[in-house]
């Protein structure tokens, strides 16, 4: 069933690698023409670069976005809105095997792209703050400037909290294709999901009764805000674990209909 | 009837106001092959897809090797070569679909599904997608044959399939499968088909079952009266239908037609004629028509 998971997910692994070549080609090129054109001579240089690779990652991550969404509409879902679900279904296995074994392999694709994008956008910077420090030997600036402005302990949580939101797409996705049947509903789901979500987060933020709790951003900011040295935003762990236990939720719901399910 | 393999009681399912299955009971006996007759629309495909657990029943209760569709899917499905639509995943080749198969069957043989493959004319290295309707039905047989089960439960089968294949694929189910000592359950509308290679057969109408009888004791036990002749008796127990058109009282004998014309000619009733029947004039005249309400069980 592992193998059918991959077949399922490949294409969009390699979209995903093909988007992170042509976002890293492009770093890359920009860094290169940049240091061309212009010397580096003052620290000024490294605050100047920075928004390219803050772009650079909203694209990787948009783009992950994208990839999460249409990953949830793979597996059981499609296949029985492509009307082999009584073949599928009439294998010796339990359904919510299915369920389980293509929302773990989603989610476990899904973070090893994103943990190789968010390397892969690390390195590039790095890189950028080596030759920075190399070609300018008379520059006050030093690695130290940059390291506290996006240094890799950041990172990583950054990457955590953007797998959080990833993960609630594709799972939402998913329990939408699975329980619906469907992977156009399943999309449909997903979208109707975030939507009703973002108005309802909205209205209790703004109109709702003091003593109501407010629903929890999508995206988790992992900062407390202001400038370097960093500091997390308070009760951080929590936030990230109260996300991580909800995810199961979905294949459970996914699981729950497809078991009822009359192909 | 000993040992079933497959047993429904008083299978009842509704699709919104339409009686899928209204009361169907049947018994597909071990080792047979049961041919599960019926016009479209009259509840065979509702009934195999409550054997496989696809369907949910209102009421009544269906077993198979005596579990349950839904609480033991897992243990019967393992046992069971299913055919139910014919469609399979679209993106995969005939031979990517016998490596992601072959994992849930313990009793699969690559050995039988090449044979098979070579048999049935199937283009292996073709994704599922653009193959044509009839290889497509090939490949679906290839799947539940290949994985060793005890039974093989078919719907239309031969549904797509030419003469040749169609051959070709019976005398797969009669000289492996059967011979073998597993057991068939195959559904279909095609009577000739049935009647080359079934032991066993059931017919059903809107619903439920008219008739389940060995193919044998059919044939050698019904026909077909033709009497002239005033008060005829109309209700025996060997009688399935009778009618009178013209002066003329037809009967359908279940069995004992001979000892019957005699009673009626004792009586002084002009017997026309006596013929046997065969199993399109018995589907002909349980399902042809517009009121049937006979259960008939020949065990």
């Amino acid at each position: 069933m592992l193998w059918k998971c991959w077949r399922d997910l490949r294409l969009f692994v390699w979209i995903g690698l093909a988007w992170l070549g042509v976002v890293a080609a492009t770093i890359v090129y920009a860094h290169l023409r940049g240091s061309a054109e212009t010397h580096i001579t003052t620290a000024s240089h490294a605050g100047r670069v920075m928004p390219e690779f803050v772009a650079a990652l909203a694209m990787i991550q948009m783009a992950f976005v994208l990839l999460a969404w249409s990953m949830g509409t793979v597996g059981i879902g499609r296949d029985i809105g492509h009307d082999a679900g009584s073949w599928m279904l009439t294998r010796p296995t339990p359904r919510g095997r299915f369920v389980w074994t293509e929302w773990a392999s989603g989610l476990t694709a899904l973070a090893l792209l994103l943990a190789l994008a968010e390397f892969v956008w690390w390195l590039c910077m790095r890189l950028h703050i080596f030759r920075f420090v190399i070609e300018s030997p008379n520059s006050t600036a030093t690695p130290l400037f940059i390291e506290p402005v996006f240094p890799l302990e950041l990172a990583t949580v950054t990457s955590l909290c953007v797998f959080l939101l990833l993960a609630l797409i594709f799972s939402v996705t998913h329990c939408g294709t699975v329980s619906l049947r469907h992977s156009t509903r399943g999309l449909i789901f997903c979208l109707g999901f975030l939507i009703a979500y973002a108005i309802l987060f909205h209205e209790i933020a703004h109109y709702g009764p003091t003593w109501m709790p407010r629903l929890p951003d999508l995206l988790l900011d992992p900062s407390a805000g202001g400038g370097p040295p960093v500091a997390y935003r308070p009760h951080l762990a929590s936030s990230i674990l109260e996300r991580l236990a909800v995810l199961p939720l979905f294949p459970l719901i996914a699981q729950f209909f497809l078991r009822r399910a009359e192909v | 009837m000993s040992d079933p393999v497959v047993v429904t009681r008083s299978l009842v399912k509704h699709y919104g106001n339409v009686a899928a299955l209204d009361g169907l009971s049947l018994s597909v006996p071990r080792g047979s092959i049961y041919g599960f007759l019926g016009r479209n629309g009259a509840g065979k495909t509702t009934a195999i897809r409550v054997l496989a657990g696809l369907a949910h029943p209102a009421s009544g209760e269906a077993k198979v090797f005596g579990l349950h569709p839904e609480r033991d899917r897992v243990a019967l499905l393992g046992r069971t070569g299913f055919v139910i639509e014919k469609t399979l995943l679209p993106s995969l080749t005939g031979n990517e679909l016998v490596r992601f198969n072959r994992g849930f069957f313990p009793g699969w043989s690559d050995a039988l599904a090449a044979k098979y493959a070579a048999a049935l004319e199937i283009p292996m290295d073709r994704k599922f997608r653009k193959l044509s309707q009839g290889n497509r039905t090939k490949l679906c047989l290839l799947m539940a044959l290949a994985q060793g089960a005890e039974l093989l439960i078919l719907d239309e089968p031969t549904l797509g399939l030419d003469p040749v294949i169609t051959d070709q694929l019976l005398r797969i189910l009669v000289d492996d499968v059967a011979a073998s000592g597993r057991t068939v359950l195959m559904s279909s509308h095609h009577l000739s088909e049935v009647e080359k290679i079934a032991d066993w057969v059931g017919i059903v109408d809107r619903g439920r079952l008219l008739l389940e009888a060995q193919l044998d004791d059919i044939r050698s036990g019904y026909a077909r009266l033709r009497v002239a002749g005033r008060e005829l008796p109309r209700q025996d127990p060997a009688i399935v239908t009778v009618a009178e058109t013209e002066g003329v009282t037809e009967y359908v004998l279940r069995s004992g037609a001979g000892e019957f014309a005699t009673e009626l000619r004792r009586q002084g009733a002009l017997v026309l004629d006596v013929s046997p029947m065969n199993l399109s004039e018995i589907f002909l005249e349980l399902v042809g028509k517009e009121k049937h309400d006979a259960l008939e069980v020949l065990a």
